[in-house]
């Protein structure tokens, strides 16, 4: 199955000459997803990943959740190009390669900011259902 | 069946955490708060407390009396994700049934609520004598720096206030419309009464024990 949705220069392209072998001619037709998406969550602290992963694996069952160490972000970002990526420490590599991220309170701040396809928000409260949302949004973006 | 209250103010942790406790058999989640004040409304009934150690509004420490006052039985857990170990001491002080830093995992807390419940405490009988130990040298040496802030006078306040907004001394000369080698005797006997060496760990002295506040910049 593949997704067709990575095609950023830096992180790997899919080359055009696919684009009229496989039909497809538009860039939302491009922009298929045939599989769910990926959640990549690797925020500290410990705890907070674990809660965050555990809850997403239950309340959102269609989509793949992969709970990294914090220092394995750039590596795993590029391996795996997840659809989100949870952070407490915004990367070059996760702000370039990674479509959309939430930053969750960075060295312990009570703030978080919300990238969804480049579009930022930054909010003090964010809550477990805001979390879904982004996973729902990006799920309904993903959408044939 | 265990039920739980749940005090912290990173409101997405603690619904994350809340729905975890939920899906365990032996868990009830009798109320979730995400602040002193909210939680003191919430302590009826609730068998242990898991609470995070910095509070918007205050010490997490501060609920194992009013919860003790509601429930005689209650036990509180303190979260932190501090590794500061007069932090660990002074909840143990209050007479917390354990703390856990924040880097463990979710299951070790969970696990942590079971034992507590059950009469287990986290820490052995040296750890606890240690943090005792700790928490009255701590209470020691903030009773001393008190003192000595205490004996600053009114125009060393002046001094150090302006120094915290970093002014140096000419700055701070003109600004008290003194003299500069005035305003440096000022810091010298500020540096002196203080037991520090340098204007600079003057003004963490002052910071570090609550007495001047440093505003973030705009």
């Amino acid at each position: 199955m593949y997704n067709w949705s990575r095609n950023t220069n830096k992180c790997g392209v899919w080359p055009d000459i696919y684009r009229p072998i496989l039909g497809i001619t538009s860039i939302r037709g491009w922009q298929v997803c045939m599989e769910t998406i990926r959640v990549l969550v690797a925020n500290e602290p410990r705890s907070y990943r674990e809660a965050f992963s555990f809850a997403f694996r239950k309340l959102r069952p269609h989509i793949s959740v992969v709970t990294i160490e914090p220092y394995e972000l750039d590596g795993e970002v590029l391996r795996l190009r997840p659809d989100l990526v949870l952070c407490s420490e915004l990367t070059e590599t996760v702000r370039t390669c990674s479509p959309s991220w939430v930053l969750l309170y960075p060295h312990g701040d009570s703030r978080a900011v919300v990238s969804i396809a480049g579009s930022r928000t930054t909010t003090t409260d964010i809550q477990l259902g805001d979390l879904l949302s982004v996973i729902d949004q990006l799920q309904y973006l993903a959408r044939p | 069946m265990i039920r739980v209250l749940l005090v912290e103010d990173h409101n997405s942790f603690r619904q994350s955490m809340a729905f975890m406790f939920e899906q365990e058999p032996d868990f009830e989640v009798a109320a979730q708060a995400g602040s002193l004040t909210e939680a003191r409304g919430a302590l009826e009934g609730v068998d242990v407390a898991v609470i995070d150690l910095g509070l918007p509004d205050g010490d997490g420490v501060e609920l194992v009396r009013d919860l003790r006052a509601v429930n005689p039985g209650g036990k509180v857990l303190i979260l932190t994700s501090s590794t500061k170990r007069h932090h660990f001491a002074r909840a143990v002080e209050a007479g917390v049934a354990g703390v856990l830093n924040k880097a463990v995992s979710i299951e070790e807390i969970v696990d942590a609520v079971r034992r507590i419940h059950g009469g287990e405490l986290l820490l052995s009988q040296l750890e606890v004598i240690e943090m005792l130990r700790l928490a009255a040298g701590q209470r020691e040496r903030d009773r001393t720096a008190q003192q000595a802030l205490g004996e600053l006078t009114p125009r060393e306040w002046e001094v150090l206030r302006l120094l915290a907004e970093g002014l140096n001394d000419n700055e701070i000369a003109g600004r008290l419309a003194i003299r500069s080698d005035t305003a440096r005797g000022y810091m010298s006997s500020i540096l002196n009464r203080l037991g520090v060496e340098s204007r600079l760990q003057a003004l963490l002295f002052a910071v570090k024990h609550g007495a001047i506040k440093i505003e973030a910049a705009e």
